[in-house]
Formats: C-alpha cells, structure tokens, sequence
C-alpha cells in the first residue's frame, strides 16, 4: 500500500482514532443521561443561571442524542470504520485467498515431540490416508510433491477472515439506517376519545401536523387492574375509517401494534373526559326496560324483531341542548330517525309542545318505545402512537450482520494444516503442524487430536 | 420447602462455598478446595430447584410467566447464570482458585435480592408492557452478558491481586501462588468478555426488537437504553484495545473492573434516573 499519503489517511484508519470517537460517544451518551433532555428539560432549565442556560443551550446539552456535533460524531465514526475497513480488507483478501506456501519450512521448525510421527507404511500409501484423514476435518485438502518432500495440506474457517469486516459493514448499516429514519421517519400522537374518531397526526417533532386520509374510530378503551392494583390490560378497540366505510377493525393492545395505511399504531396512553359514557336506556310501555353503553355505529336488535337500532351521531353538546345521540330504527313498520336527549325534560319544560312541533325530537316517536339517554360510567380517550420508520430494516439488517460477524470473528478461526511425509525406516516419518490466525489454544488441541490419529492408524496390524 | 426459602438458603450456600475457597486459598489444604466446588455446586442445584418451582408456581397462580419480570427475579437469574458459567469454567479449565472471587459476588447478588429496599419478593402477573414473548428472550441474553462480565470482573480482580509476571514469585504467599499464571487468566479474561460481549449484543437487539413492537421505536434514549450502549462501548474498545494494540494482563484487568462498573450502573445506577425499564 502506498504510503506516501501518511497523514490524514493513517489518521482516519487509525485506531486511536476509533477508540478516542467511541470513548466520546460514550461520554456524550452519559451527559443525555445526566441532563435532562428536550421535554423534561424545561424545569431543570429554568432553574440554571442564564449564562449557563445559554452555553447549555448552545451547546445542544438538552437534545444531545440531536445535536449536530453527536451527529458529527457518529458520521466521524462511519468515515472511520468505512476508511479501517477499505485498508484491512486488502489483506484479508490476501489471506483468504492463499497463503504461505504448503513446504514453508518455517512451519515445522521446532515441532514438540508429540506432533511427529512414525508409521509403518511408506509415504505414498501414507498420502492418501491422511488426505481422506485431514478431509473429514477440513473442506479443502492438497496434496503437494516438492523437493522438500511430500505434502498434505488443509484449511478451514477461511471465512473468518472476513469477521471483523462483517461486523463493521453491520454497525454502518444501523448507522445510516438510524439516521434514515431520523430523516425520513414520521412519528406521531393521536387522540381520541371513546366514540369520536379523529384524522389528524400530531407530529412530536414541532408543532406540525400530518393529515391522513383515512379516520380511526375509537369504539371502546378497556382498562382493567389486578387486585394488587398493577394495569392487567389496555386496549382501544378501533375502526379504521376509510370514505365513509370500515376498512380495518380490531382491537390495539400494548406490544401488539396494528400497520394501517402504511403507519403503524401503538397504545401509547389514555385519560378520562369529563362526563362519563353515554348509556341509552330504553322500555316498551310499561315493561322493564334495557340499558347499554353506545358507540357511533353500534347496531342492536330490540327483542323481539321488533326492529334494528343503528346509532348515527352522538354529540356531547348538541345545539346547546346536551348530550344527545341519534338513532335510525329500521322495522317492519317502516324507518325512522330522531335524536335521544339527555335533558329531555328540562327542554320539553323549556319549550312546551316541541315534541309535536319537532318530531325528530321525540324520544317515543317508535311507540310504544321510549328512550332516554344517561351518563354513567368513566369516558376515556386514547392516545396512539403512530410512525413510520423506513430505517428500521436497515437497521434490524446492520444487527444481523452484527451478530453473524461477532460469531464469526469469536468462534471461527481460519486454521491452515500442513502434514509432511518423510520415508522413515521403510515407514514414514509424518509431521503434523498448523497456524490459525487466533485461538491458538484451540489449534493446538486439534493438531494434538490429529496427529493421535495418525498414530492409531498408522501401525500395519 | 417452597421457592423463597429454597433461594433464601441458597444464599448462605454460597456464602459457605466462599469461605471454603477462601480457606483453601489460604491453607492450601485441597479438602477445602474441593469442599468448595460441591458446595457451589450443591448451590447452583439447589438455585436451578428454586427457580424452577417459582417458574411453576406462576402457573399454578394463574400467571404462567417466567421468573425474569422483576427486579428481584432478575437479580436471583443473574446469580444463578454466574454460578453457571463459573462452573463451566472450573470444570473446563480445572482452576478453581477463581472461586474465591467469583462466589462471592454471587452471594451478595442474592443477599441483595433479599435486602434491596423496596423489593418484592412476590410472584407479581406482568403489567401489560410485559407482555411480550420478549420478555424472556431479552431479559436471558441480557443477565447472561452480565454474568459472563461479573466473571471477567473476578478474574480482573485476580490478576490484580497476584501481580508480578508469568514466573512464580518466590515468597509470594499461598494464596498468590494458587492463583493461575497471568497469561491463563488473560485469556479467561478475554473468553469472558467476548461471551458477555455477544450476549449483551442479542440483549440489545433484542430489547430494540420488543420496543419496536411496545414503544413504536427500537431505540429512544431511554437511560437503561443509553447505558447498556456504554457498557457496549467499554467493552468494545477493550476488545479492540487487546486485538489491535495488544492490551494484555493489569490493563485488561482494569478494563473487565470498569467495564462491570458500568454493568452496575446500568442495571441498578438507571433506576435513580428516570427510565421507562423502571421494573428491573
């Protein structure tokens, strides 16, 4: 390799340089642990002298892990793998490729006692056993004649020699695929409450919002406790409304995201409204009547088949009337629709004779039915999390690649295994020798291994 | 007996299986040795027992979870996955001087277990972001990195305690003596941080897969998030320092003791700030 260009290239390959960027990373990462970052921020900044506040403040110390110099950081780290990776890869290529050659003397310089050794059958027949002898333990075995004599070689775990570089190719790609999603990502807050829906995406960068084409329904949220009073379950059933008609429903618990529209919702969060649930009671004449909770779209059988109710509206506050719901009763005596006010009373007090002026006022108007409409029972609304995050399979990529590297690169070695025949007292004199490029303790085992094999086959019965 | 006071009396076995070594390390006298190995073994067995029928009678509550979904279940696993790889290593290397320093920080995992302030000792049902097949997956791979670190963090504390070079020291005490040769411990060093390495990467990827699905984000900052990546760091630049810069013996020792430092930190040092992992 060229190396008049010293300077900045030895500078970006180095790995000082790599331990100094990760060491600051590591810094940077504890301080966002230590200060307290963007939202939670506000109370510990007022509480700071102002000339402290704006070095903090300039400095990004309450959004470090979004501050342009950790940014920096990162991408001096990419420009630093990506430059160690382009300088190592030459020679892990060399080695991959081939290596010394089979009849290196140096390799079977000082052998210890145990690893030469003396059979009764003379090196060509010698040859071919120990081929078929090292094949069972390497993929690929030679057989070279020189005049230093008569060689058998093997090796395996070339791969290896590609671990480091499969472990770094990993760690760029979740960089780039982090900074993707940072770019190109979109997350967002909804909130709904029970009954309502709502289209809108509260971007939790800014104050932006983000328009969907479609609306979500939250039909019903559930929470319910164990008795030591711990959450057991959250959960919004929802409808995801498209032109006018359910495209999706099903219900959205933690841990079980729904993918709708090419966004993915999460149970983030709820509260309770003010109010409670609305409840539509109804009874024929003077029977005993029924109660249930309603929710926009809701449609129940009255008993008997007498009739279907189908819920159309519901309004908290309906033209400064109160609460009130609308319903669409479809029967054999033909089709109706009125509203159901929770003051009914107090309105037919305020304006005598409306029902007969108004009939779509008319709680009784599907006689002998009479509905009321309460309040009982805690409302909640919902919150969503909903995002998308283009960088994610890179990310999840870059992990695999990871992990598959560090196997690589901890449990693998490339092991070179070279056997020389010698012709010895009308037998042969075999020597057994190996080098890897790490795990030396291991490759000691396995020559130690190899060479008590050749000694077991290796007396003529 | 049930699972609680199976797991209470584990706690003083291995206290007994420490004192044994330490006995040993200092008398010489391979009775004590070898009373210490079965009596951490005996341990080890009894603490597989207890976390085994706690695993049960989670089922028989109606629960049917695996006893990694608190703090105080994390740190009896955490103990349990240092004894089992402690005890691989005596069986495959045949040392048991490691023992001594190894045990020890066993015992003060599950003595801490029982004294912690406001732990729970109680077999609680999951709240519902732990409910998740991740759960386990990542809570396994996690505490069994941070084992593989707590064993390098004796070792370290070995190399440290011996001193002096590959050759015997003469007038070295006994227990200096016992402790193997520095180039023996700086690779059990190094096979240590290179498994807790391994582990605590599917530990984190693990942890980002489940918050993919519960947070609707694999990574966000999270304080336990943001240390268990300088614990990596640590480890990483440790590695790189040996493999590149030929980092070996006392600085290798230092590395395994700040890195375990750090280990702390991120399982317990979090909780005094504000993280979503508030459960462990």
């Amino acid at each position: 390799m060229a190396k008049k260009t010293g300077g900045i290239w030895d500078f970006l390959t180095s790995i000082r340089l790599s331990i100094a960027l990760l060491v600051a990373i590591a810094l940077a990462a504890l301080a966002g642990t230590l200060i307290p970052q963007q939202e939670a921020a506000h109370e510990f900044a007022a509480r700071l002298h102002p000339s402290l506040l704006a070095l903090f403040q300039g400095l990004q110390l309450f959004d470090v892990y979004g501050s342009a110099w950790f940014i920096l950081l990162l991408a001096l780290l990419a420009v630093n793998l990506i430059a160690c990776t382009a300088r190592r890869f030459p020679a892990a290529w060399r080695q991959f490729r081939g290596g010394s050659a089979p009849d290196d003397p140096a390799s079977f310089a000082a052998l210890p006692p145990g690893r030469v050794v003396e059979t009764d059958r003379p090196p060509a027949e010698e040859a071919g056993r120990l081929e078929s002898l090292l094949g069972k333990r390497c993929g690929r075995v030679r057989r070279t004649e020189t005049d230093r004599g008569l060689f058998v070689c093997g090796e395996k775990g070339r791969f290896s020699r590609f671990g480091v570089t499969i472990v770094h190719l990993g760690v760029l790609a979740m960089i780039a695929g982090g900074l993707a999603g940072a770019v190109f990502g979109v997350k967002g807050y909804i909130e709904i409450a029970e009954g309502e829906s709502a289209s809108t995406l509260q971007l939790s960068s800014g104050k932006a919002q983000r328009t969907l084409d479609y609306s979500i329904r939250c039909d019903r949220f559930t929470v319910e406790y164990y008795d030591s009073g711990a959450p057991k379950l959250f959960r919004s059933d929802l409808s995801f409304l498209k032109d006018g008609r359910v495209a999706f429903q099903g219900p959205l618990l933690v841990n079980h995201p729904i993918t709708f529209g090419g966004l993915r919702f999460y149970q983030a969060s709820y509260g309770v409204l003010p109010g409670g649930r609305m409840k539509l009671a109804y009874a024929k004449g003077n029977q005993k009547g029924a109660e249930r909770e309603v929710a926009l779209g809701d449609r129940f059988d009255l008993p008997g088949s007498e009739g279907q109710i189908e819920v159309l509206r519901i309004e908290e506050n309906l033209m400064r009337m109160g609460p009130a719901v609308k319903l669409a009763v479809k029967s054999p005596r033909g089709d109706l629709q009125f509203w159901v006010f929770q003051n009914i009373e107090k309105i037919k007090e305020a304006n005598p004779g409306i029902l007969a002026q108004v009939p779509l006022m008319n709680p009784g108007l599907f006689a002998p039915y009479l509905f009321s409409l309460e309040r009982g029972g805690e409302r909640f609304y919902t919150v969503l999390q909903a995002g998308h995050d283009p960088g994610a399979p890179l990310v999840a990529a870059g992990a695999v690649l990871m992990i598959a590297g560090l196997m690589t690169v901890f449990f693998f070695s490339h092991r070179r295994i070279r056997l020389r025949i010698e012709p010895h007292q009308g037998g042969s004199l075999i020597a057994v020798a190996g080098t890897a490029n790490r795990d030396p303790a291991g490759l000691d085992g396995e020559l130690d291994r190899l060479a008590a094999d050749i000694r077991q086959g290796g007396k003529s019965a | 007996m049930n699972h609680a006071g199976i797991l209470s009396w584990v706690t003083f076995v291995y206290l007994l299986s420490f004192v044994f070594y330490l006995v040993w390390m200092v008398r010489g006298t391979e009775f004590w040795g070898l009373a210490g190995s079965w009596v951490a073994r005996i341990g080890f067995l009894l603490h597989s027992a207890g976390l085994a029928l706690r695993w049960k009678a989670s089922y028989d509550l109606g629960m049917g979870h695996a006893p990694l979904a608190n703090f105080y279940e994390s740190l009896v696993f955490f103990a349990w996955a240092v004894l089992l790889l402690y005890l691989i290593f005596e069986w495959r290397t045949r040392s048991r001087s490691p023992g001594a320093f190894v045990l020890p920080v066993a015992f003060l995992l599950m003595a801490y277990a029982s004294i912690a302030p406001g732990i729970s000792d109680r077999i609680q049902p999951l709240i519902p972001a732990l409910q998740s097949n991740w759960l386990t997956v990542h809570v396994l791979t996690c505490f069994l990195g941070y084992a593989a670190f707590a064993v390098a963090f004796a070792l370290g504390q070995m190399v440290l305690v011996r001193g002096g070079g590959d050759k015997e020291k003469k007038g070295a005490g006994l227990f200096r003596q016992l402790i193997p040769a520095p180039g023996i411990l700086d690779e059990l060093i190094y096979q240590s941080i290179v498994l807790g390495f391994v582990f605590l990467s599917l530990g984190i990827m693990t942890g980002a897969v489940w918050a993919h699905y519960a947070w609707g984000s694999y990574w966000s900052w999270d304080p336990k998030e943001t240390w268990s990546l300088i614990t990596w760091i640590v480890y990483a630049v440790m590695l790189h320092a040996r493999a590149v810069r030929g980092w070996r013996g006392r600085r290798m020792a230092w590395m395994s003791l700040i890195g375990f430092a750090s280990v702390l930190f991120t399982y317990i040092g979090v909780n005094y700030l504000n993280s979503l992992h508030s459960y462990f």
